[in-house]
């Protein structure tokens, strides 16, 4: 069965345009102009995912955002945002958006996150709130900002390819991961081929952690196997 | 000149003391002369009184007994003589009227005077007056014996006819400077000259706020306000300053509204071209125009994170400057460059995700423009550290490595099309350094090549 998508966005054209594209790859398209539109439609039938605009007469997204989270914990939502404005960012994702898209975006992007949202809210359907920070050893993996904040309060910015990594590990703590795996996570970076050994790239992220010493104790080498993070993690929502 | 202070500090307290010390020593000249006057009256009168005393004392006494009483009172400092004849040519000067209307108060009678003269002379050992002070130890009476007498001779007739001359010798005080109370003023002088420093430094100190926040205002319109207290005068240049300021910022701040509505309302028809252009068949059109399009997508973009740039609501946090630059040379090395990182810093308090973008996009012009090959070097330092990214490219001409900041200025010879961007990076860099108290500068690097250096302050 098609999976059903309600669009929220106060720019009719755009409403229709998206449709038609959405609907030209396998989705049911329901649409709306405005927060009470919205819930109107929900009403009718429930979507499998809301992608809602940031900028809206009326509630704004991020109210709309909140309330549709407090209703349900497990509609997934995406973001349409001003572009790259970081701090929208942050917050979207504190409101509890599973994702978030700036304007304007590449189609063939969206109908990604599109999937890839749907994917993993059908991989655990009973999943917990999008997390905004994970807690281990000391250490805070800030999902908004792509950072990570030490105990003695610095922030360690990390590449692309290490918050790829360190967020994969962070999210299944105690949980052997294999090279193919990483692989896989690692892949979905934004530019070029993927040039650099897994091994290089645990490796980095050990020094970033200060666990670059003979035997590491945090991010472990599972022999054979993969790696593994070796501690509590705790989600703050 | 040349010895003049050159602050209004410096000036002010100059011409206060100047002031102050032209005045004290006017003001103890008068006194002291003031006193030397006085001196001279006390010293007539009692010259007139002597002389009048002598006149009468003689009058009364008979002629045989008269030799023996004048040398009886011939003591220095005074000489009498009945030898002399009245003598012709008298001093009329108006000393010796006053003199003699002064004797004549203190006679009984009235009697014939004159004044022979009233002069200054060195006075010999015989005539030094001993009389005003006994209790002098010897050597300082030495010391302050006068040097000068004033000598009044003067003739009178007596009741019988007969003829006094008397030789009068008058000590002339030296000059006595009154110490105490020119010690006085002198403290008084100290402490007007420390008191009015401290009031000028505390007038003229507003002032050094008011230049300094006019050379900060060029670099960063959202300093804070200056401090609207002092003087009158003060207060008022610092309203006018915060007003300006904030005039400023309000005619800036609507252009750039201007500028921001016109990216931001770009971005919808953006979106719907987009979706639009996916309903066309696939083909060489189709490709050029989302090219364009991308291309459009960069410039709104761009503008738009540059006008953010200068007003970024992110939190400064303590930053990993290290880890910050390993991760972009990563990414860097993700998109073809080779990033080499020398040396290391402590942390430092900056905006992550500003601080990230401006020194990517001057990592991103080296990769670009720069032959692939980056070095990225950081130098710590107490009060500042600063982010040398250096490439081997072609360099950029000494004349246009200011311009090359300006927002949407490209060079000539990167304009082409496929190198692509807005020509916002460097605008972006630096807006975002600025923000940080910092500069961005582009230089010449030794051996060839572009040297970009990041400054950011440790505050």
């Amino acid at each position: 069965m098609n999976k059903r998508i309600l669009i929220v966005d106060d720019d009719p054209e755009l409403r229709e345009l998206l449709r038609g594209y959405l609907g030209g790859n396998g989705f049911e398209v329901d649409v709306a102009g405005d927060g009470a539109a919205m819930r109107k439609r929900m009403a009718v039938a429930t979507p499998d995912l809301v992608i809602l605009d940031l900028m809206l007469p009326g509630e704004d997204g991020l109210t709309l955002c909140r309330a549709l989270r407090a209703g349900s914990a497990v509609l997934p939502i995406l973001m349409l945002t001003a572009r790259g404005e970081d701090t929208d960012r942050i917050v979207g994702l504190e409101m509890g958006a599973d994702d978030y898209l700036p304007k304007p975006f590449n189609p063939r992007e969206l109908l990604a996150r599109i999937r890839s949202i749907l994917r993993r809210a059908g991989e655990n359907a009973a999943r917990e709130t999008p997390a905004r920070a994970l807690a281990f050893a000391g250490w805070t993996l800030e999902l908004g900002a792509r950072h990570l904040v030490g105990a003695d309060g610095v922030v360690v910015p990390l590449s692309n390819g290490e918050f790829k990594l360190l967020r994969a590990f962070a999210e299944n703590p105690f949980r052997v991961l294999s090279r193919d795996q990483l692989m896989d996570v690692l892949a979905g970076r934004e530019a070029g081929p993927f040039d650099r050994s897994v091994d290089v790239m645990v490796s980095r992220l050990r020094r970033r952690l200060n666990d670059d010493g003979r035997e590491p104790q945090l991010v472990k080498t599972v022999r054979s196997e993969g790696y593994m993070l070796a501690a509590d993690v705790e989600r703050r929502a | 000149m040349r010895f003049l202070p050159k602050s209004l500090f410096g000036q002010i307290v100059l011409a206060l003391v100047a002031g102050l010390v032209v005045a004290h020593v006017v003001g103890a000249w008068l006194m002291v002369d003031e006193r030397t006057r006085f001196g001279e009256r006390l010293r007539g009168q009692y010259a007139a009184q002597r002389v009048a005393g002598f006149i009468t004392l003689l009058d009364g006494t008979a002629a045989e007994e008269r030799r023996r009483v004048v040398r009886a009172l011939s003591v220095p400092p005074t000489r009498l003589s009945l030898d002399e004849p009245w003598q012709a040519g008298a001093d009329d000067s108006p000393d010796a009227a006053a003199f003699l209307r002064r004797v004549a108060r203190e006679l009984e009678r009235s009697a014939e005077l004159q004044v022979l003269s009233i002069r200054r002379a060195t006075p010999r050992a015989e005539e030094r007056p001993q009389f005003d002070r006994p209790h002098m130890p010897p050597h300082r009476e030495a010391h302050a014996a006068p040097r000068f007498l004033v000598m009044v001779s003067a003739q009178a007739r007596l009741a019988d006819g007969a003829v006094l001359t008397i030789r009068q010798a008058l000590p002339e005080p030296a000059r006595d400077w009154p110490l105490r109370v020119l010690g006085l003023l002198a403290l008084l002088a100290v402490v007007v000259a420390l008191l009015s420093g401290w009031a000028v430094r505390r007038l003229t100190r507003p002032l050094s706020a008011l230049a300094d926040a006019a050379d900060g205002l060029a670099r960063n319109l959202d300093q804070k306000p200056l401090d609207e207290k002092g003087p009158q005068e003060v207060q008022r240049a610092a309203r006018s300053f915060n007003a300006m300021q904030r005039a400023l910022k309000a005619h800036l701040e609507t252009r750039a509204q201007a500028l921001a509505g016109v990216s931001h309302d770009l971005r919808l028809p953006l979106t719907r071209l987009r979706l639009r252009l996916e309903q066309l068949p696939e083909g060489e059109a189709r490709a050029a125009m989302q090219r364009d399009l991308e291309e459009m997508d960069a410039m709104v973009g761009g503008t738009l994170d540059y006008l953010r740039a200068g007003n970024d609501t992110e939190q400064a946090v303590k930053l990993n400057l290290v880890a910050l630059l390993e991760g972009l040379a990563e990414d860097a090395e993700a998109a073809g460059a080779k990033v080499s990182l020398h040396g290391t810093a402590q942390p430092i308090a900056a905006r992550p995700q500003a601080l990230r973008r401006c020194l990517a996009n001057l990592i991103d012009n080296a990769r670009r423009y720069g032959g692939g090959a980056v070095d990225v070097t950081l130098d710590d330092g107490a009060t500042s550290v600063e982010i040398r990214i250096e490439d081997r490219g072609a360099g950029i001409p000494a004349e246009e490595r200011e311009r090359v900041f300006e927002p949407y200025v490209r060079l000539e010879a990167s304009r082409a099309r496929h190198t692509g961007g807005a020509g916002l990076g460097l605008a972006i860099a630096r807006a975002i350094a600025r923000t940080h108290g910092g500069e961005v500068t582009l230089g010449e690097r030794e051996g060839g090549g572009t040297t970009a250096s990041v400054i950011l302050p440790r505050r």
